[in-house]
């Protein structure tokens, strides 16, 4: 608190401005050196500032001129930032009278500043907590508007299995029943009928398994399971395409990482995707090898082509449903794109990770990790490569 | 015991919220979000309830504007806190557009009718503060809701209250406008009678009744 004596208790409202007016009032020897501070200019900052050097109370930066050398004569309304006990700095509006040969050195808040600035704070506010409502109603939006396509696509093919089952049946009834009756060009219509449904039925599959993926519903029926027989299970399903083109599958397995425990029904899918992709997309003759091996505690496998390889940018779209990664097969079929889509959230449901490595011309690698919770410690099988050839199965 | 809180801790929330203890406020209201407390009751008794009593704090010259406001930024803090739970559920078919009027810088009650709205299971399209006629209109426009709502707090700013209603139900004739807010705690309702399609809406129950037969 300011000390009063007999000439500043001469001037009007003197003792208000030693107490609680919101005005910094300090009275500054010739030699910066602070001699008296009312209340509020001690609590602004902090500071005890009786017998503290001026400076410990200004913000001055190098190359502004020095508070001492302007501030010897009458100054009006020039702006000095002070430190604070907040932390932050606070512009004053700052008149300096000399008297006698002291410095009388008034400060205050600019009040139409603060006024705007609190306005502008608030307004701000306003718009962030709106922004933040909105974006959170559009989420749920997209939330709620997402599980109404899963719905929808869950719906739709359930009820489209039965029929495209139906026909692929029946189709193959009457190839196998009309053998002697048909004509050849008969037979060749009711192949492609037959093909065309089991694609069908295949695109069926894979859009329950996403609806079922994206609700939720992906549930594991975990077990002991044998890599190679499920590498096996899963040749089988694409041999009979490979072998019409004489493609080959080679696996070299460790025999340390073949004792699995998963959900084997499953991780034989993601395997039939990559042999099939695998397949579709390497010439005729060509091999497509299989590696399983240990890494980093769990397992790793991998499924190398002798493809056409692809770009980066198609690689990023490869896992993401209708992300526009649709693409024709050499043979000319278009693939809708969930079976990878699919295969990622099977691996990711078992801890693991999913990638491709891949170079235009110079074939691609799919291939997952599993941790090490997937690795069973009994029945150990023997270790040793084995080759199938489509025409095999 | 006031509704689903217990005075002990509304006084702990409240003094919390004078002090602009914004932490503090968080912990009490995520603790009562885990008791099981539900979103309605949060809004009427915790939220809507201690920002009354601020108000009158102020208008009796107990606490600053800064404290008001300052409260007022914790609570929409508050707000968004629980924001997920209050758009959660199915799909809305109804929807309402809740703004206020030019000049109306208190927009805390608007948005909390909104999001009553979608804890009744309408979509609650929220125009904030200060909203232009012209903004508004575009809205109702572009979004078609079955219901409009205007929050006034400040009984100055019912000429730009007049002008908005004076536009909207010109331009859409039979579409349902409610009207509320604090600037009507004193009366004065009655001079929105010469709108056939506006009906005042005095409290939380009010509303909920509206709602419950539109």
């Amino acid at each position: 608190m300011m000390g009063e004596s007999a000439d500043t208790l001469a001037l009007p409202g003197w003792r208000f401005l030693c107490g609680h007016a919101g005005v910094v009032v300090l009275q500054i020897a010739r030699d910066g050196t602070v001699l008296q501070a009312n209340r509020h200019a001690q609590a602004l900052t902090g500071l005890p500032l009786v017998g503290c050097p001026v400076e410990e109370l200004l913000v001055e930066f190098a190359g502004a001129q020095p508070f001492r050398e302007w501030s010897r004569s009458f100054v009006e309304n020039q702006i000095v930032n002070v430190r604070t006990a907040a932390g932050l700095p606070q512009t004053l509006q700052v008149t300096l009278y000399p008297v006698g040969e002291d410095v009388l050195f008034f400060g205050q808040v600019d009040a139409g500043e603060q006024e705007r600035l609190r306005r502008e704070v608030l307004v701000l506010n306003h718009e962030l907590g709106n922004l933040s409502r909105e974006l959170a109603q559009k989420n749920a939006e997209l939330a709620q508007l997402n599980q109404l396509k899963n719905q929808f696509l869950g719906m739709a093919a359930h009820d489209l299995r039965n029929p495209a089952g139906l026909i692929l049946n029946y189709t193959e009834f009457v190839i196998e029943d009309g053998v002697d009756a048909l004509t050849r060009e008969q037979k060749k219509f009711l192949e492609i009928i037959r093909s065309t449904a089991g694609r069908l039925s295949r695109i069926i599959d894979d859009f329950l398994d996403v609806s079922m993926i994206e609700a939720g519903r992906l549930n594991l029926d975990m077990g002991v399971a044998d890599f190679a027989s499920l590498l096996d299970g899963a040749w089988t399903l694409v041999g009979l395409a490979a072998a019409k083109r004489n493609i080959r599958m080679v696996a070299r397995l460790d025999p340390k990482a073949r004792c699995l425990l998963v959900d084997g029904p499953k991780i034989e899918q993601v395997l039939a995707n990559f042999l099939g992709n695998a397949a579709d997309h390497s010439r005729g003759d060509a091999t497509v090898t299989v590696v399983s091996g240990r890494r980093d505690g769990g397992i790793l496998v991998q499924v190398i082509d002798e493809g056409e390889g692809m770009s980066e940018e198609r690689q990023r779209q490869l896992f993401q449903a209708f992300s526009g990664s649709q693409a024709r097969k050499p043979d000319g079929r278009r693939s809708i794109g969930l079976g990878l889509v699919i295969a990622r959230k099977i691996v990711e449901a078992h801890g693991g990770r999913i990638f491709v490595e891949s170079q235009p011309g110079k074939g691609s690698t799919f291939g997952f990790t599993l941790p090490s919770v997937c690795l069973a410690t009994q029945g150990r099988l023997t270790a040793g490569t084995t080759e199938r050839k489509g025409d095999d199965q | 015991m006031h509704g689903a809180v217990t005075d002990g801790v509304y006084g702990q929330y409240l003094a919390s919220l004078l002090a602009g203890e914004r932490a503090r406020c968080i912990e009490i209201v995520e603790r009562l979000c885990g008791d099981g407390m539900g979103l309605r009751d949060l809004y009427v008794d915790i939220f809507q309830r201690s920002l009354y009593r601020i108000g009158e704090l102020w208008e009796h010259r107990r606490v600053s504007v800064a404290v008001e406001h300052l409260a007022t930024a914790i609570t929409e803090r508050l707000m968004s806190l629980v924001q997920a739970r209050v758009f959660a559920g199915p799909l809305r078919e109804r929807s309402v557009v809740i703004a206020c009027v030019a000049d109306e810088f208190h927009q805390i009650g608007g948005r909390m009718v909104a999001d009553l709205f979608e804890l009744n299971g309408w979509r609650g399209y929220f125009l904030g503060a200060n909203t232009p006629v012209d903004d508004l209109l575009r809205l109702i426009d572009d979004r078609r809701p079955d219901m409009v709502g205007m929050s006034l707090s400040i009984y100055f700013n019912l000429p730009s209250l007049r002008r908005a209603l004076d536009a909207v139900c010109g331009a859409h004739p039979g579409l349902q406008v409610i009207v509320g807010g604090q600037a009507f705690r004193w009366g004065g309702a009655d001079v929105l009678r010469r709108y056939g399609n506006v009906t005042y809406v005095a409290t939380i129950d009010e509303l909920e009744k509206i709602v419950a037969r539109a």
